[in-house]
């Protein structure tokens, strides 16, 4: 679906709120545009109850936690297991009960399954703690956020999904930190465990929440495994991925526009983060040392940079055929720097030429440059906003990262300054003249 | 909404806490007991929270005690080779010896053929051994009971706290109880008149060790008796391994020149009562011996050079002569026969 539909969409849900139209008439005008007609507001989701009742579950468990942690002396052993035991099976059953009803009941029951996988997370560390049990502690989070997982996908429910993600993400980090274990099935248990949940729910905040805890696991674990290069190679792999998966949904999947939106972000985010940091001498020379031997497990390092290079580049290729063979998607001139970057980052990086450290920090701030001034530009001459400020404050962040190691002298950083300043006012003429000229506010 | 799959992930969440407690519970009930002796190794840090860091001294295993793959981890140490152990699953065989006290017999990757064994998990593993954790080594307990457990260790200084913990077939221990040993050792190190002020840029020099002046503490409530033999034949040196390559040993180790007691070597020490006993480490008994170089002649700690000195470490050990030895003797039922050691020390007067 192209964008303008999905404004004209947006309209007519403020016109039918608004009274302008009736739901036939927003039905109609819909049809005109072959879409379906909206849900009737009946079926919609009690938001804000599932979400003020997720959280109170939420946070209920943890005050819950804290207080089997104080370790009641005055309880005995059994009386302790059997509260929690109670707690557990009170909570589930309850959220059972509620969940055979109907309408926002359901809701709710979905906030007590979540409040039982909390008490199942309070259990595990009061059992832990009445048996003096100093196992491998990130296994309690690991049981905690399989049972929240399970939970999940049982109920279809974004809230235990959230809290999976969350405990998933703790897990992973706690064995990659405090162990030196980095765990390859954290980033598979986030990535296959709640991604198709996120997908499936049509949940944005889900989605978001599984791409920030995959992309931090991602960049923790390849890290550890093969050293600084495989986190930058990795992580751009990683976010021409998403890009590609952005464009891909905006097109097949209007019903998911959020999700589409979420992934732009994340997989732009991640792009950004490691052109900007590439593009310093010290970083563009560690992705320069890619084939490292001193490294734990190179192999597995190895393994995750390639696939992601594979499914990334497959995705472009994809959109390639898809925009310029069968015309059907209309992707901005600038995206394609992405699936480029890709390509020139795996290329430097397999060639292992220890000396090109000072020609590939250039090049990614030339990259840089070409985003956002062709965002600029596009943002100009189509009167967006959002693009013309996103270009020009990449443009701003580029000048001063090289303010402190290019420009030597007062001289040239005057200057840098000087132009960065006259560009950005060329800018806003430009702005300004295209607006007009397309009967918008100047 | 089908609520059969909610009720099955529901039951699995019940079954997992089942799954913890209940063989724990069994253990509890049908395992071997054994007592632990954790050793005085963090004094100074005892607490984290609202419980004990229980450090055993079978947490630390010496390269002579590893067997089979174990062996071979602490002889050819490769960092990433380390690394990869880390959580690797091992079986510490123990032998109880005549004090009831549970000893560390071997380390191995399979269970011993017979014999208790404690299950645990490498943490570290180098030239200087493995350090094993056996999932006993947490003590959970209300807040108000840890600070009054980190107040007696405070009152207690020196006096080690015997585990008691029961081992089921698998290997698997559960701590069941926690008893303070009535005796403690501390020692207070000589310090001799201090140097003339050095000149300004030269460098430090550290004071070397010279002696101990050793105490024995009755924490208890009853009377017991200490042996005293003459010379502090009573004690001996252990050299400390944990966390630096040792390269020394106690030249004395191998001799068996404990002579029989008198009934003036008992000691009988009231509750709140204490003996000081001195230790001349310049005298021929406490001189050490360099590992490193076969044949090498025993030197006083003070002849150690500097850049050995802070890795030259040591505890005292408290041991004195069997039951048998003291049979006859006035007091000899009050004698407490267990070994006891004291904290760690260096050539450079620097106590752990």
């Amino acid at each position: 679906m192209n964008k303008q539909i999905l404004w004209l969409l947006a309209e007519i849900d403020r016109w039918k709120a608004e009274g302008i139209v009736s739901q036939e008439q927003a039905d109609q005008l819909r049809k005109r545009y072959d879409q379906p007609p909206a849900p009737a507001s009946a079926d919609t989701v009690p938001w804000g109850l599932l979400v003020f009742a997720s959280a109170g579950a939420i946070v209920i468990g943890l005050g819950v936690i804290l207080l089997f942690a104080y370790n009641w002396a005055e309880i005995p052993k059994f009386g302790k297991l059997a509260l929690v035991f109670a707690a557990l099976i009170g909570a589930h059953a309850g959220g059972i009960r509620l969940l055979a009803r109907a309408g926002w009941q359901t809701k709710l029951g979905e906030a007590l399954a979540a409040l039982g996988t909390m008490f199942y997370g309070a259990g595990i560390w009061l059992v832990a703690q009445i048996y003096n049990m100093d196992e491998h502690y990130p296994n309690g989070f690991l049981f905690w956020a399989l049972g929240a997982l399970a939970m999940a996908w049982a109920l279809r429910s974004v809230a235990n999904g959230l809290l999976a993600v969350i405990l998933l993400s703790v897990w992973g980090c706690t064995e990659a930190f405090d162990f030196h274990t980095p765990e390859f099935w954290s980033v598979m248990l986030v990535s296959g465990g709640l991604l198709p949940l996120a997908w499936q729910q049509r949940s944005a905040l889900l989605l978001a929440a599984t791409l920030a805890a995959i992309q931090l696991l991602l960049a923790v674990n390849v890290v550890n495994w093969g050293g600084g290069a495989h986190a930058f190679t990795a992580t751009l792999a990683w976010a021409v991925l998403l890009v590609a998966a952005a464009r891909l949904t905006e097109a097949d999947r209007p019903d998911f526009a959020g999700g589409a939106a979420v992934m732009a972000f994340f997989g732009f985010g991640a792009f950004f983060v490691c052109a900007y940091l590439l593009s310093f001498h010290d970083a563009a020379d560690s992705l320069l040392n890619w084939v490292r031997e001193f490294t734990p497990r190179p192999a597995l390092a190895n393994a995750f940079s390639w696939s992601l290079f594979a499914l990334g580049l497959a995705g472009w290729v994809w959109i390639a055929r898809r925009s310029l063979l069968q015309r059907e998607l209309t992707i901005n001139r600038e995206d394609w720097l992405l699936p480029i970057a890709l390509l020139y980052c795996f290329g430097i990086a397999a060639m292992n030429q220890r000396g090109w450290g000072l020609f590939v920090s250039w090049s990614f701030n030339l990259m840089l440059l070409g985003v956002a001034i062709m965002w600029m530009w596009r943002g100009c001459q189509d009167s967006l906003l959002r693009p013309t400020v996103l270009g020009s404050l990449l443009l701003g962040a580029v000048v001063l990262a090289r303010y402190f190691d290019l420009f030597q002298s007062m001289a040239s950083r005057g200057l840098a300054f000087i132009v960065l300043g006259g560009i950005f006012i060329a800018e806003a003429m430009f702005y300004r003249k295209m607006r007009q000229a397309k009967g918008g506010d100047a | 909404m089908k609520t059969r799959p909610v009720l099955i992930v529901a039951g699995l969440q019940v079954l997992v806490l089942a799954f913890m407690a209940g063989p724990r519970e069994w253990i509890l009930y049908t395992g071997t007991p054994l007592v632990l002796r954790t050793a005085p190794i963090d004094p100074n840090d005892p607490m984290r929270g609202a419980f004990v860091r229980l450090n055993y001294e079978i947490n630390t295993v010496p390269p002579a005690l590893c067997r089979g793959e174990t062996a071979n981890w602490v002889k050819d140490y490769d960092y990433r080779k380390a690394q990869m152990l880390r959580d690797r699953v091992v079986f510490a065989a123990l032998k109880v010896n005549a004090y009831g006290l549970a000893e560390l017999d071997s380390l191995g990757d399979t269970p011993p053929a017979a014999g208790p064994y404690i299950r645990g998990r490498v943490m570290t593993a180098d030239l200087n051994g493995v350090n094993v954790r056996y999932g006993i080594e947490a003590y959970f307990m209300h807040q108000d009971a840890a600070k009054r457990m980190e107040d007696t260790s405070f009152k207690k200084a020196g006096a080690p706290m015997d585990v008691t913990v029961a081992v089921g077939s698998s290997g698997i221990a559960v701590l069941k109880d926690t008893t303070w040993e009535p005796l403690g050792i501390t020692f207070v190190i000589d310090r001799p008149p201090q140097r003339p002020t050095p000149t300004p840029g030269q460098p430090w020099q550290p004071q070397p060790l010279l002696g101990l002046t050793v105490t024995l503490h009755n924490y208890g409530d009853k009377d017991l008796a200490i042996v005293n033999l003459h010379d502090g034949k009573s004690f001996r040196l252990l050299p400390n391994t944990r966390f630096n390559a040792n390269n020394y040993a106690w030249a004395g180790e191998k001799s068996a020149d404990q002579p029989a007691p008198t009934a003036a070597d008992i000691v009988v020490l009231k509750p709140g009562a204490k003996h000081e006993v001195h230790l001349d480490f310049t005298q021929p008994r406490w001189w050490i011996v360099d590992t490193r170089k076969p044949g090498a002649e025993a030197i006083p700690f003070q002849k150690v050079p500097p850049a050995d000195a802070w890795s030259t470490s040591f505890r005292l050990e408290y041991a004195p002569p069997g039951p048998e030895a003291v049979r006859g003797l006035p007091h000899a039922d009050l004698v407490r026969h267990a070994p006891l050691r004291s904290r760690a020390f260096n050539g450079n007067q620097g106590v752990d």
